[in-house]
């Protein structure tokens, strides 16, 4: 086993407790472990499964946990108890619902085609939970730290508008297919400023690996890239569908949108995943962002990627709690006319910023301390005319067809309506 | 010990693996009646070839194959798919396929001679110095010289001459490079025209897309629709 | 290190087993709870025909949608490929520019240029508009 490997401190704690008597084990002084020599890969295989289950096990207390928090929250924000019966403050509330949902039953529309009904729930929860093997938790604490693991994230969760598409046509429901398109269209709208926002953070950081975009934030990334951060924060609420651009699901209006015909545990594995996708998204926003697991002593690395992917998710929350939906024609103007003229502006600035600052440092990085404020600086500055102007670009117009700009009393009172009250009487 | 991951077993198991599973969603796709199905075996294909990519440390152009053929083209696929009407009764046996057959193995034949007359030389033994360079990262000009992180600026001019040193040392013992990087820099460089041409060819789709949609516009507005 | 290229992607593999047999084994217990008879199957006609939001279903599957959902997943593609060759530039920029100074920006900037004539072009034809 190489040292490159073992330097993960989760995987070598768990491998090395199973295969001890391996070389590297030996040499940071660990015990043999229960594993003849010899039989390394087997240790090998187990500590990747063994990994695997703390992973997406972890996810999953997450997501049940992401709910009860978040209703209890929401009923904060609008001054309710939310939910209290089960467990202390309600804490199994989410617990219980999710063995209720196992247990309903399942309906299967005659018309729909079973094979792809079946099988959309799974495509969709796959690609989310593949993100978390790739975000490095804390010092060292990382499922598979790959070259590409940026990208990685992006490709992986790209698959979920096919999953979408196949929910949305193989339940043959009118309705499922008109929300199905919706979402796509939205889903695929957004990813291109997602991706194209982290063009930025990428020559900055001068690589694809999540450890290294980490290492590359002496100052997080929010602070030196608000464009991108902006940018990428409301594309990556769309993409994981919350408020204000969950309208293809608004559950307070529609039924459930593409998820319409589903039922019991296939609807809760559906559920499931956007939740999923919910943590995902912000554990992203913590890595390129927030810097990750860094902060300072004595608060372990694990405490602080959990505090700021909770402080994320709490602002994510709280949009919910706050802004009203949107209108399909605003999402996506807001994505095509919008967002990406920002990323273009993020990476033009950006682009010139980096060239002119190429010069090595003494200590051998790209860029120190005070190149990355001057960056922050010129960034910021650029920030708030362009948000601005196009802000004014894709202002709604005014509600009078005549162009003035005091709102009519409500409710309008026609001349029409005047002589129908007159005839009443 | 006793390395299993760099004895090719595994590596090669996993590849017949892959290509086994590629081959058999590829025939799927042709075989189903139901083109939607197809649609999603067709994905599942292009995954197993981003695997295949995975598997020959092609990282970076395995993660696009992901994301541009799963991510993007099988949507477009899909959604083709929902503009065409009578998908549910299954596609009609084609015409010309006595045709299509006769072109698709000549295709076939004419890539199985190109790849079995390349020369596939294994890492360890690399001559070739444009690939030695590009496999070990010597076009990145700059390597953590020392292990504490620190990176050491090694370009020095020319690098389009004989490996050097340590890059011929790396490629011997298997160290390869993060391959993206190396991508960025021949993007800019040797491929510089070839990268401009795919930005008209960006801007011919989206004329394309556009000429699609005004033909369209003039028909009766189909129904429902959102 | 090549070792650890391999071992990477062989956790990684392990990891998706794991991802799809999870929800799987969720779908699994549900349905082996309908076998002991513990959760319910009573299907009628009724329940099994598409939901339309409580009303009863009207005509069948609708056969052509609208062309404008197809022109956002060209326009993805299209823009998928752009920021697909920006990626492995923007890792490498400041290297470049540190070796060919600002040309190297030179040619991404021709690049956008041209991608953005089109995206201004679709823009100027209302392709970018909900109709």
């Amino acid at each position: 086993m190489t040292d490159g490997f073992l330097d993960n401190s989760l995987f070598r704690n768990i491998y090395c407790y199973i295969a001890g008597g391996s070389d590297g084990c030996a040499v940071r002084g660990y015990d043999a472990g229960f594993l003849p020599s010899g039989l390394e890969w087997l240790a090998f295989a187990i500590t990747a499964f063994v990994l695997a289950n703390i992973f997406i096990n972890g996810a999953l207390g997450g997501v049940l946990a992401l709910i009860w928090g978040e209703r209890r929250i929401l009923a904060r924000f609008q001054n309710r108890v939310g939910p209290n019966r089960w467990g202390p403050m309600g804490s199994l509330t989410s617990v219980a619902d999710a063995i209720k949902t196992m247990f309903k039953e399942d309906i299967v529309p005659d018309q729909a085609d079973r094979f792809l009904f079946n099988l959309a729930p799974v495509i969709m929860v796959v690609p989310v939970l593949l993100v978390f093997a790739v975000i490095p938790v804390g010092i060292g604490t990382v499922v598979a730290d790959i070259n590409v693991g940026l990208l990685f994230v992006i490709a992986v969760t790209s698959a979920s508008g096919l999953a979408i598409a196949m929910a949305a046509w193989s339940s043959s429901n009118r309705i499922a297919i008109f929300s199905g398109l919706r979402a796509v269209a939205l889903l695929v709208s957004y990813e291109i400023p997602m991706a194209l926002s982290l063009v930025g953070v990428l020559m900055i950081t001068g690589t694809l690996s999540m450890s290294g975009t980490i290492a590359a934030q002496d100052i997080p990334f929010i602070i030196v890239q608000p464009l991108g951060f902006l940018v990428f924060f409301l594309a990556s609420l769309a993409e994981m569908s919350r408020t204000p651009f969950d309208l293809t699901e608004a559950e307070s209006e529609l039924a459930a949108g593409h998820l319409n015909d589903y039922s019991s545990m296939k609807f809760g594995v559906l559920f499931l995943a956007e939740w999923a996708a919910t943590i995902a998204g912000a554990a992203i926003i913590t890595t390129v962002f927030l810097s990750g697991w860094r902060g300072f002593e004595p608060i372990p690395s694990h405490l602080w990627f959990a505090g700021k992917v909770v402080a994320v998710l709490f602002v994510i929350i709280w949009i919910r709690a706050t802004w009203p939906r949107l209108r399909i024609d605003q999402v996506l103007n807001l994505a095509w006319k919008g967002l990406f003229e920002l990323t273009m502006i993020n990476l033009i600035v950006t682009a010139i910023l980096t060239a002119a600052m190429s010069d090595l440092e003494a200590d051998g990085s790209m860029f120190s301390r005070g190149e990355l404020l001057i960056m922050a600086a010129v960034n910021w500055i650029v920030f708030f005319p362009s948000v601005y102007l196009i802000g004014k670009l894709l202002a709604a117009k005014p509600y009078n067809k005549d162009g003035s700009e005091d709102l009519p009393d409500y409710p309008v009172a026609t001349e029409q309506d005047a002589a129908l009250e007159g005839a009443a009487d | 010990m006793n390395d299993a991951f760099t004895a090719s077993g595994i590596v090669s198991a996993a590849f017949w693996l892959t290509s086994l599973l590629t081959i058999a969603a590829a025939i799927m796709v042709v075989t189903l009646h139901d083109i939607f199905k197809a649609a999603v075996f067709l994905a599942l294909s292009f995954v197993g070839v981003a695997v295949i990519f995975f598997l020959l440390n092609a990282e970076f152009v395995g993660v696009v194959q992901i994301l541009v053929y799963v991510g993007a083209v099988s949507i477009l696929i899909a959604f083709s798919i929902m503009m065409i009407s009578d998908v549910s009764h299954g596609s009609q046996p084609n015409r010309g396929r006595y045709v299509a057959v006769t072109v698709s193995a000549l295709v076939l034949a004419a890539i199985a001679v190109v790849a079995y007359n390349t020369n596939w030389t294994l890492n360890s033994s690399l001559e070739d110095p444009n690939a030695i360079a590009g496999l070990t990262g010597q076009f990145l000009e700059e390597e953590y010289a020392s292990g504490d992180g620190r990176i050491v600026d090694l370009y020095a001019g020319d690098t389009t001459t004989a490996p050097s040193e340590w890059a011929l040392q790396r490629a011997q013992t298997g160290v390869l490079a993060d391959s993206t990087p190396t991508i960025g820099g021949l993007l800019v460089r040797e491929f510089v025209l070839p990268f401009e041409t795919i930005g008209l060819v960006i801007v011919a789709s989206l004329i394309g897309g556009l000429a699609l949609m005004r033909g369209r516009r003039n028909e009766p507005e189909a129904r429902g629709g959102g | 290190m090549i070792q650890d290229y391999f071992r990477s992607y062989a956790v990684l593999i392990i990891f998706v087993a794991v991802a799809v047999v999870v929800p799987i084994g969720m779908l699994g217990i549900s349905y082996m709870a309908s076998l002991v008879k513990v959760r319910p199957q009573r299907s009628t006609r009724i329940k099994r025909a598409p939901y339309e939001g409580g009303m009863r279903p009207l005509g069948d599957k609708p056969r052509r949608f609208n062309f404008r959902y197809y022109y956002y997943a060209l326009l993805f593609v299209a823009f998928d490929v752009e920021t697909v060759l920006l990626y492995p530039w923007a890792v490498r920029h400041g290297v470049l520019s540190r070796q060919f100074g600002w040309a190297a920006l030179g040619a991404v900037l021709v690049f956008l240029f041209v991608v953005t004539v089109g995206y201004l072009y679709a823009w100027r034809k209302k392709a970018l508009e909900w109709q």
